[in-house]
């Protein structure tokens, strides 16, 4: 797909999500489990991956590091990323609805 | 108590190694084929593997530690292939729940399969027929080429394991994102 703003992975939006506070992986595992109730439980392999790869893009940042456990922080050009990822969530939601509810109508 | 096991297909050996532990048999070391498991409560434990990039040595302790901080226990590991577990009670437990890595980390092992099974099949083939060129068949080399051939037989069937098990993936990954 050629996009501006390719959509992101279910685990990508998640981890940005739970990024808005300083959260270390484990943090983010947690936050993403309870959002979701459950639904979407991310590996520590994946987190891992997905971490190393926001921070390469510049999406997220690692807080100095105090103690064993780093934490990490969306940055701005990872707001930005979320908002149109949004925007774009909102265009699917809207137009699955319209559809799907007129369909219902006509019944 | 000790088994052997020669790791072709890790996934069989991850499997092999639950299967062991819902008998209530804990891998507690291994080394390369030799496997070594003390007893315990059936089924309290969710084992899974993962193969390290071989050259990364600082990327690799920091995974190690971001695995151990999310409450994951490293059981043993041999060389770039460790082992980990989780007690059961805590739910599922799997490193990559996303199909990207996981296709990713099949084709490394595809990769490495297939150039295994090409070799011994090219020294296999050259070799039995070196062998019997001469007046006097040499055993030693015949002995040694149909041990390639075996291995060529061996390998074979996981290579084709893993290859559908990456397809299957990979087909989902046309309707399905993760």
């Amino acid at each position: 797909m050629t996009q501006e703003h390719p959509p992101l992975t279910e685990g990508v939006y998640y981890i940005l999500l739970a990024l808005f506070e300083a959260r270390h992986g484990y943090g983010i595992m947690q936050f993403v489990e309870e959002m979701s109730n459950g639904r979407v439980r991310l590996g520590a392999g994946t987190i891992y991956g997905a971490i190393k790869t926001l921070l390469e893009r510049g999406w997220i940042e690692a807080l100095d590091d105090d103690g064993r456990k780093k934490e990490y922080i969306i940055t701005e050009s990872g707001k930005k990323v979320m908002e149109y990822e949004i925007l774009r969530l909102r265009e699917l939601f809207d137009n699955g609805i319209r559809i799907t509810q007129e369909d219902g109508t006509n019944a | 108590m000790h088994k052997y096991r020669l790791v072709v297909n890790p996934y069989d050996i991850e499997k092999w190694v639950n299967e062991m532990a819902s008998q209530g048999w804990y891998l507690q070391k291994f080394t390369w084929i030799r496997f070594t498991f003390e007893r315990g409560e059936p089924g309290s434990y969710i084992y899974r593997h993962d193969e390290l990039e071989r050259f990364g040595a600082s990327y690799e302790d920091e995974y190690l530690e971001f695995l151990k901080s999310s409450g994951i226990e490293q059981v043993d590991r041999s060389g770039n292939f460790v082992f980990f577990r989780k007690p059961a009670y805590e739910g599922p437990f799997e490193l990559y729940t996303d199909k990207k890595t996981k296709i990713s980390n099949l084709s490394k092992k595809v990769t490495v399969l297939f150039w295994v099974i090409l070799l011994n099949l090219m020294v296999g083939i050259i070799g039995l027929s070196g062998d019997f060129s001469e007046y006097e068949v040499d055993w030693f080399g015949l002995s040694l080429n149909i041990a390639n051939l075996l291995v060529v037989l061996v390998f074979s069937i996981p290579l084709f394991k893993l290859i559908r098990l990456r397809k299957h993936l990979k087909r989902d990954l046309d309707v399905f994102t993760d």
